[in-house]
């Protein structure tokens, strides 16, 4: 399996059904409208059912639009029969839809190591301080962009300054032009060997993928493993950190695929060994 | 081995998936897609300790495969399902 994808429409009605039942449903981010207050990929949201308060100007709903697509979106304005809404990240854009196309409130917002509830200090800061005008979220967000650039520049450099040879160096680089980030953010592995290149390229056959939770988690396994192992003296000379998986963060299947990949390489190719247990029945 | 108790099928078109509740928060972050003969040893499954061997078995019986590569295929998603935290020995 690559991955499952699913298309919105059949995917929120689902999630409808569902809240019919559950008090909750969490789900995933996709689409950087929300953006500062909601990253995709990285956050996860929390959907419960309405209430009577949920149509309430800066609550974040699930909605179907005028144009019958799926939006989480901020409500920016509420008349009788129109609801205006607008995403924190989108500058101008703003949809409308009627109140009985607003389905689900937004009442957490899941980060990587902390949930920002509604009601909280955070999230009522996010409600109550977000600009309006389209000029500030500008640029408010070419800042955001540029700081995010500025990190992961940072992190590549101090891992380059870190390196001391050509072999057993990985390095994951998020990708993605001006233009890209408005709705993705990838991730892109570079192997500085040029003959896992060749071994992988012959490895990648789609007949025998797994799924990404599977090279997930192996590869959580192999990284703690290979950083701690670039710490020991006398292994260190070939282990250089890896600098920039982290658990919880989805980098996609490719990257997923060809770190797991790059592990075998060096366990069965090179012969240095980083696991005690193994994956079974990977062929090869 | 067992499945986990907090693990639900869905049908979300055509797709079977696994999905995980916590309390009254159904959780669609991490889902897992499943084919015929996965989700009909997990449904089996459900609430009852079972090993490689049963799967095996159901495999053969349904769809008339031979021991060894029911037992292969048996293993093949076991492992999959453990990785995933789905099942628990």
């Amino acid at each position: 399996m690559v991955s499952l994808i699913i298309p919105n429409e059949i995917f929120f009605l689902h999630i409808l059904e569902e809240l019919n039942s559950f008090h909750a449903v969490k789900i995933p981010v996709k689409g950087s409208s929300m953006l500062p207050f909601i990253r995709p990929l990285s956050d996860e949201i929390e959907l419960t059912g309405l209430n009577e308060e949920s149509i309430t100007k800066g609550n974040i709903v699930l909605a179907r639009t005028s144009e019958n697509k799926f939006i989480v979106h901020r409500i920016e304005k509420v008349e009788k029969d129109v609801i205006t809404l607008r995403g924190d990240g989108n500058l101008s854009l703003r949809e409308q839809c009627d109140k009985k196309n607003i389905f689900a409130e937004v009442t957490a917002v899941y980060k990587k190591k902390r949930t920002i509830r509604k009601g909280s200090f955070e999230w009522n800061l996010a409600k109550e301080c977000w600009f309006s005008s389209p000029l500030l979220r500008r640029i408010y967000l070419k800042i955001d962009r540029s700081m995010k650039n500025l990190f992961y520049f940072l992190i590549v450099v101090a891992f380059l300054a870190a390196c001391s040879g050509p072999r057993g160096m990985v390095k994951i680089e998020m990708e993605g032009n001006e233009a890209a980030q408005e709705d993705s953010v990838e991730y892109e592995l570079v192997v500085f060997d040029t003959g896992f290149e060749t071994w992988y390229a012959l490895q990648n056959s789609p007949a025998r993928y797994r799924s990404q939770q599977y090279y997930e988690g192996w590869n959580q396994q192999y990284v703690s493993e290979w950083n701690y192992l670039a710490t020991q003296p006398r292994r260190r000379s070939f282990f250089q950190p890896i600098v920039g998986y982290e658990p919880g963060v989805d980098y996609g299947f490719e990257l997923n695929h060809k770190l797991f990949y790059y592990f075998q390489y060096v366990e069965r190719v090179l012969r240095i060994p980083i696991l005690s247990n193994h994956p079974s029945g990977v062929i090869y | 081995m067992k499945i986990k108790e907090n693990i639900k099928i869905k049908q979300i078109g055509e797709e079977s998936i696994l999905v995980c509740h916590d309390g009254g928060t159904l959780n669609y972050t991490r889902i897992i897609s499943l084919n015929k003969s996965a989700e009909f040893l997990i449904s089996e499954s459900f609430g009852r300790d079972f090993t490689l061997q049963d799967w095996a078995e159901r495999l053969t019986g349904k769809y008339g495969i031979s021991k060894a590569q029911a037992m292969a295929d048996a293993r093949a998603l076991v492992e999959k399902l453990i990785q995933a935290g789905v099942v628990y020995e």
